[in-house]
């Protein structure tokens, strides 16, 4: 999820949220501890805790989705705090204000916490020291903190923190933390592998589909298949009468809060809990078994029933007409395009694309008098305890959220429906629900990444060089679909995107379309198509030009400093730079290759983090292409965790991989055609690249490492495929008809 | 505002297609009451309490549910309790003894997991393979652990403790870092 896009209205409204006063994720350090709360513990924040034991806890404020932050964010504090990292325990936090942004999503959790967990760390550590030099009658820069106790070089009387944690607590909560020297740094900065990982693999980490609780229900949900339908009528009979069948309940279409603002959605939003009729049941398998036994009559939303060639044609004909927005300009391209020497011209499209994360959406609520108890896999825990705090009329404090391990998010699990869903069931039968999506529900009924259609052209002067860009998209704003109303501050496609300060005559342009299909945050949003036909357009220029794709990108950077506008951080075009040529040279771009084999180079920036990849593809005997090696580059500052920066990377490898050579989603009669894995494939390990990760090794600060490597995967294989057969494939997925024909 | 109940009164009709089945569930007799087509995969995660064992497609394609039956590999969600009988059934719980098994060794010494969610039949599979064929080439990596799916893509690490876990160079510890013991993984209630 991109939180870098949300406006800078929108990001007050989150911070806010968090509570005034509060600093971003962190802990606003001179106010008086709470003493009564800390008890005798020292806890002068609620991101750890030391008690008079000795015991040091450390909260996880942020849900892990495979990301690492049960792992990297705790790495923080202790740092900070100087205990034996093998000593502590860590849990994982339910929603708290006092935590700041838990959110995870838009590539924000390390580069928004770094500062202030470190902070919480520091201040603890601190006040440990304070009160051992108050006992011991020194001054506190006499004596230092190491592997959870504080020393007093002199004398070398030592004391353990839980020896001193009582005294500490009373101790005033120093202004100004005094942070570690990077260059003494004992964890940030080295591999360390995650906490969660023996849980894992032994099978008692506890997913969100996991939980039990006594008297808990299992349901299942048939819903419209096509997307803003209803029910007509149902006849409920014959699932009544499957052995383990508890009830069926109808859920009308309900309303919720919008997960960005906590407002109510405006007429257009695609964002509610669906209508559907529930079947209970004292087991997964037969509330599935009672589902496919109702007999339900549905309708469609009305209008022309949506169809892959409608959406298809809506797009191109918003992107061959005028432009509703023109989001960059530098100078006049129209005019400059008509004055060019030779024009470059071409029309790209990417599908709508589903999460499909392995652990299918669920969620368990425990809804009684005056409270509601969730446990979810929830990428948004104040989000989702405020959003039924709404829902339910209650104080936000009556709703307590479980946050659990989530078998991945990918932005889906940033949505509050599908917890909603289980808290109305629950309302209505009086007991604990658990509702459980199959994996067709999950492909079928998800929030897609939007499709687009881009009609791209070029201009070139008789030199060469390029002297105008034009660039027109037509998508369905997320925001949009998610909040509803006009569109006007809806529009969040990409600030300018290289190259965009390159080139003297630009111009960006947006055209929203929308349709009822549901349309969300899915991983690097609108980067994950805008990098696909940016990068590989820009090697169609280069052909036209007779410039090495290399080339034609190092002299297009530049030396120029930092580009864009906007609220996020531009990107420096010399880091830019810094990455094309780490991976370049890595992969010994143009060194000879072997008949039958391509390479194709492609970059980007977002979520302040430079990302360059080029991909190394063969053709096949029959005709199709294998990808047989990316190596990326990746400048994203300081690295908390180098194990769990380079897992990231290659997650993002394998997902742009999918969605470059196996899967779209595609519609009929207004619904989703696809539904499990077997018409919706994913990469497997046989069809696994070799894959090298190359990062800068910089000390700016922490940027974004979750999702910048999924763009330039697109571009990258699509301009070695063109390297290695000629063929320009201008439209995803990749299939092998294509490169066939 | 709220869900609407329907009129028509809850079945009160006993199901003739229930049955009892005595299994052998990581070395320990259970005695289940339930319809003999149930999925393994259900009666172990709603029935007998091991959720383990993972839901990912139900269609056999991702692997998450993958259990062993005396020895072998196979998909919990396709292989119904009737086909079970004497069979041993080991589950994800049923591997370590004292010590993590050579393979959960090997994930944790390589830092396998990201969410986690697939990787219980990655490495029921991956046991599976290393009692068959010791010293597994990639092809055999492929021909196995192909039939599974991982999408926060940890491919690349499931290859390198594949390859561990056969030539037993795991580390002697329980933890991921040799040092690091204490560590809880409490989540929720």
């Amino acid at each position: 999820m991109a939180a870098t896009r949300i406006s800078r209205r929108g990001f007050l409204v989150l911070t806010q949220a968090a509570g005034a006063g509060l600093l971003i994720g962190g802990y606003w350090p001179g106010a008086a501890p709470d003493a009564a709360a800390q008890g005798a513990a020292l806890a002068p924040s609620p991101f750890l805790r030391v008690d008079t034991s000795g015991k040091v806890t450390v909260w996880a404020p942020r849900p892990d989705m495979g990301q690492g932050v049960f792992t990297s964010l705790p790495l923080l504090v202790a740092e900070e705090l100087r205990v034996d990292w093998a000593a502590i325990s860590i849990e994982q936090a339910g929603p708290d204000p006092r935590m700041g942004n838990q959110l995870v999503g838009g590539s924000g959790s390390i580069r928004e916490s770094y500062e202030p967990l470190r902070k919480a760390g520091a201040l603890a550590r601190m006040m440990l020291i304070d009160a051992a030099a108050k006992r011991w009658g020194v001054e506190p820069s006499t004596c230092h903190a190491e592997q959870g106790k504080v020393v007093h070089q002199a004398s070398g009387r030592s004391l353990g923190y839980g020896a001193l944690a009582a005294e500490a607590a009373a101790m005033p909560v120093p202004k100004t933390p005094t942070l570690t020297d990077p260059s003494k740094f004992r964890l940030i900065g080295k591999s360390t592998r995650r906490a969660d990982t023996p849980a894992k693999v032994d099978g008692s980490a506890r997913f969100g589909i996991d939980v039990r609780v006594p008297g808990m229900v299992f349901a299942m949900i048939a819903r419209p298949p096509a997307s803003g339908g209803d029910i007509v009528s149902v006849d409920e009979t014959a699932a009544r009468a499957v052995a383990g069948v508890k009830d069926v309940i109808r859920l009308p279409r309900t309303e919720i809060v919008d997960f960005i603002f906590l407002k109510a959605t405006k007429p257009g939003s695609n964002y509610f809990v669906a209508p559907g009729v529930a079947v209970l049941a004292d087991s997964t398998f037969a509330a599935k078994k009672g589902r496919e036994a109702l007999k339900v009559q549905w309708k469609g939303p009305g209008g022309t029933p949506l169809t892959t060639d409608l959406l298809r044609a809506q797009l191109k004909a918003k992107t061959a007409g005028p432009a509703w927005k023109t989001l960059e300009r530098q100078g006049d391209a129209p005019k400059a395009l008509a004055a060019a020497a030779k024009t470059v011209k071409a029309e790209y499209e990417a599908p709508l694309l589903a999460h499909a994360t392995m652990e299918p959406l669920n969620a368990t609520a425990h809804v009684t008098p005056g409270a509601c108890e969730i446990w979810a896999p929830t990428q948004h825990p104040q989000g989702a305890q405020a959003t039924i705090a709404k829902l339910l009329g209650l104080p936000t404090e009556k709703v307590t959220v479980h946050v659990t391990f989530l078998g991945g998010g990918f932005g889906r699990k940033v949505g509050v429906d599908f917890i909603a869903e289980a808290v109305l069931l629950s309302k209505a039968l009086g007991k604990p629900v658990q509702v459980v999506w199959s994996r067709e529900d999950d492909i079928r009924h998800d929030m897609y990444r939007q499709a687009s259609h881009h009609a791209i052209a070029a201009g070139l002067d008789a030199a060469g060089t390029i002297t105008a860009w034009h660039h027109h998209v037509a998508a369905t704003p997320v925001w949009a679909s998610i909040l509803g109303g006009p569109d006007e501050m809806n529009m969040e496609f990409a600030q300018p995107d290289f190259p965009a300060f390159s080139v003297s005559n630009y111009q960006a342009d947006v055209t929203p379309n929308h349709t009822p299909i549901p349309i969300g945050f899915w991983r690097s949003v609108e980067h994950s198509y805008n990098a696909f036909v940016i990068q590989s357009f820009l090697d169609e220029v280069a052909a036209a030009a007779g410039k090495d794709p290399l080339a034609i990108r190092l002299e297009l950077l530049g030396d120029k400093g930092v580009g864009g506008k906007g609220m996020a951080p531009g990107p420096d075009y010399q880091r830019l730079k810094g990455v094309l040529r780490l991976a370049a040279e890595k992969a010994g771009w143009g060194s000879p290759l072997p008949k039958g084999r391509g390479r194709g180079i492609a970059m980007h920036f977002a979520f302040a983090s430079y990302a360059a990849m080029v991909a190394e593809v063969e053709t096949q005997a029959d005709g199709g292409i294998k990808v047989v090696k990316i190596v990326a580059a990746l400048d994203c500052g300081t690295i908390v965790n180098p194990l769990t920066a380079v897992a990231q990377v290659e997650g993002c490898v394998v997902m742009g991989l999918s969605q470059t050579l196996k899967h779209g989603i595609t519609l009929k009669d207004g619904a989703v055609v696809e539904g499990n894995f077997d018409t919706y494939p994913m990469l497997r390990i046989n069809e696994m690249p070799q894959v090298e990760v190359h990062f800068i090794q910089s000390t700016a600060v922490p940027t974004g490492i979750g999702e910048p490597a999924l763009p330039p995967v697109a571009p990258a294989v699509a301009n070695a495929i063109f390297a290695a057969t000629g063929k320009r494939l201008r439209r995803l997925p990749i299939r092998p008809a294509d490169l066939k024909a | 505002m709220g869900p609407a109940p329907s009129g028509a009164p809850i079945s009160l009709i006993k199901d003739d297609t229930m049955a009892a089945f005595t299994l052998t569930i990581n070395g320990k007799r259970q005695t289940v009451d339930v319809d003999p087509s149930m999925p393994v995969l259900w009666l172990l995660r709603d029935v007998v309490g091991l959720t383990g064992t993972k839901f990912g497609c139900g269609i056999a394609q991702c692997g998450a549910c993958t259990v062993l039956l005396d020895g072998t590999a196979v998909r919990s969600c396709q292989t119904p309790v009737s086909a079970v009988g004497a069979k041993k059934v080991t589950t994800i719980e049923g591997l370590a003894g004292v010590k993590p098994h050579v393979v959960q060794q090997a994930w944790i010494d390589e830092d396998v997991p990201q969410c986690g969610y697939c990787q219980p039949g990655m490495i029921m599979t991956t046991v599976a393979l290393l009692a068959q064929t010791p010293k597994p080439t990639d092809a055999d990596i492929d021909r196995t652990l192909g039939r599974h799916i991982c999408r926060c893509g940890t491919y690349a690490r499931i290859r390198k403790a594949t390859h561990r876990a056969a030539a037993g160079t795991v580390s002697g510890s329980a933890h991921p870092n040799p040092a690091l013991v204490g560590v809880q993984t409490k989540v929720g209630a």
